[in-house]
């Protein structure tokens, strides 16, 4: 590229430093605009027979070519519940890092099993955070497929959203994936790269540099998982004297524990309790605290707590426990949830017919 | 650009130039300048050989570095004494620390324009802090040719700068 060299005239003192010094202009945080001049400007001065000479400027200009980049973030993970069907969303970050404005086309997908993740999210859907909150509204944020005209260094939010489905189990992972197109807003095609001969100055060439971006977030389910289980002991085969090793013989008391295991990571609420007796054995009142209480609750590592089972039908004392003829029914407030990684165990004693 | 037509367009300037010279006894400039942007390019040969060379600059892009090179052609009979070459560095660039080379130059640098100082001695104020200006901040270099320059001989600077 060859200069033009110029004659500056001035009279009286030569000029030392000419040309584009000015102030430092703005910082433009994703490089120099697309299709901006670069202008150097050099100058000499000299003497000849130690007559100080008219200064020589030479100028050349380049023009600043199109580089099309950019990112998505994600990397979040929520916690859902099997059959959840709000509230579910993932939210990704997407990033113009181009030197000009582009459009991106945006495609929501699930992960594949087993290679990936352990389930899909269902209806998925990408939607556009439309007052850049960062919480999933239905009705506010829309439904897209692209998104147009974001400036050089600007950034957009959006979601995935979906439904967990309720075959999910504990701890499964689904991965879903936001992956981004850059489009340009004049062919409305996807950037393509010049491969013409390289060009100093004139219109701005393109560099296609990232055409496409991803990221991924997860769903994993939290849950709670119970097991139930019944033991049953011989208290006493109230002989007199009793056995050392008592047997299960009429007259004798049982004692039935029911365990309820939580070997979920969320805690679980329960509503009630029942368990019929077995036929051939009668409820054994007042065994417990004393001889004041039918029913022992014991919740995790807690001291154990009491109820009354009243017969009848109705918990008249309002302690959780009742009897309704041959089954017993335990509730709240005596039970009330079941912690993540615990127990909760309730015991009580028959005696045989 | 078309390079054709600006060289065409130069020429005719010089000769306007020259001719008005000889008709009322002006002198022409004894010195042409020249400035060209160009990229270093590695190219392999077919041996496999790894070498670089300068190309114009064609698709600059930010981040990319740009070599800029200033030639000084002495094209009177008598020679020129104090060549001094100044060049701000280009807006939207950033120069290379160390980058700057003039053979038989003295290279001095300015942040403001006004003052000029070798190397690692130049200050800016910060937050009403002052503290030492790094390379990249420079935004004038200077070079003192120390010789003569002979007629027809061409003194030459040289300096990388990266597009922001």
């Amino acid at each position: 590229m060859f200069s033009i060299s110029r004659q500056m005239r001035r009279v009286g003192l030569a000029v030392v430093a000419v040309g584009s010094i000015g102030l430092s202009g703005q910082a433009f945080a994703q490089g120099t605009p697309s299709g901006d001049t670069v202008t150097n400007t050099a100058t000499v001065n000299y003497t000849v027979a130690s007559v100080v000479q008219t200064p020589v400027t030479a100028v050349n200009a380049f023009t600043v070519d199109t580089v099309v980049k950019l990112n998505v973030t994600g990397g979040t993970n929520l916690n859902v519940t099997p059959g959840q069907s709000t509230g579910v969303f993932g939210m990704f970050t997407l990033t113009n890092t181009s030197n000009i404005a582009s459009n991106f086309n945006l495609a929501g997908t699930n992960r594949p099993q087993p290679a990936e993740d352990q389930f899909d999210i269902g209806a998925l859907d990408v939607r556009f955070d439309v007052n850049n909150n960062g919480i999933y509204e239905p009705g506010t944020d829309t439904a897209v497929t692209s998104t147009a005209g974001l400036a050089s260094g600007a950034s957009r939010q959006f979601f995935i959203v979906g439904t967990i489905p309720l075959a999910a189990t504990n701890t499964q992972v689904a991965a879903v994936r936001l992956t981004a197109t850059a489009i340009n807003p004049a062919t409305s095609a996807a950037w393509v790269n010049d491969a013409g001969v390289d060009v100093q100055g004139g219109i701005a060439q393109i560099v296609v540099a990232t055409a496409s971006a991803f990221a991924q977030d997860t769903f994993t389910v939290a849950t709670a998982t119970l097991g139930v289980s019944k033991t049953s002991t011989v208290i006493s085969d109230n002989l007199v004297p009793p056995s050392p090793n008592p047997k299960a013989i009429p007259g004798a008391t049982m004692e039935y524990a029911i365990v309820i295991a939580n070997t979920g990571s969320q805690s679980a609420t329960l509503q009630s309790i029942s368990d019929p007796l077995p036929a051939a054995t009668t409820f054994q009142p007042l065994q417990y605290s004393s001889g004041t209480r039918d029913v022992s609750i014991q919740v995790g590592a807690a001291p154990a707590t009491f109820c009354i089972a009243e017969a009848g039908g109705s918990d008249t004392n309002a302690d959780g426990c009742f009897r309704t003829g041959a089954t017993l029914s335990v509730g709240a407030p005596a039970v009330t949830t079941v912690a993540a990684s615990s127990t909760v165990t309730v015991r009580f004693r028959v005696l045989i017919n | 650009m078309k390079t054709g037509n600006r060289n065409f367009i130069g020429a005719i300037a010089l000769i306007a130039s020259a001719l008005s010279g000889q008709a009322f006894a002006q002198s022409q400039d004894c010195i042409v300048l020249k400035s060209t942007a160009e990229i270093e390019k590695e190219m392999v040969s077919d041996q496999g050989e790894k070498s670089k060379s300068l190309v114009p600059a064609g698709k600059v892009i930010p981040g990319t570095e740009v070599v800029w090179t200033v030639t000084a052609n002495n094209v009177c009979k008598q020679p020129s004494d104090k060549v001094t070459i100044n060049n701000p560095v280009p807006d939207h660039m950033a120069l290379v620390p160390n980058s700057a080379t003039g053979p038989g130059a003295d290279i001095t640098y300015s942040v403001d324009g006004k003052s000029f100082a070798p190397a690692g001695q130049l200050t800016v104020q910060e937050n009403g802090v002052t503290r030492p200006a790094r390379g990249d901040e420079y935004k004038h270099i200077r070079w003192e040719f120390k010789n003569s320059l002979a007629p027809g001989a061409s003194a030459f600077a040289r300096f990388r700068a990266v597009l922001n």
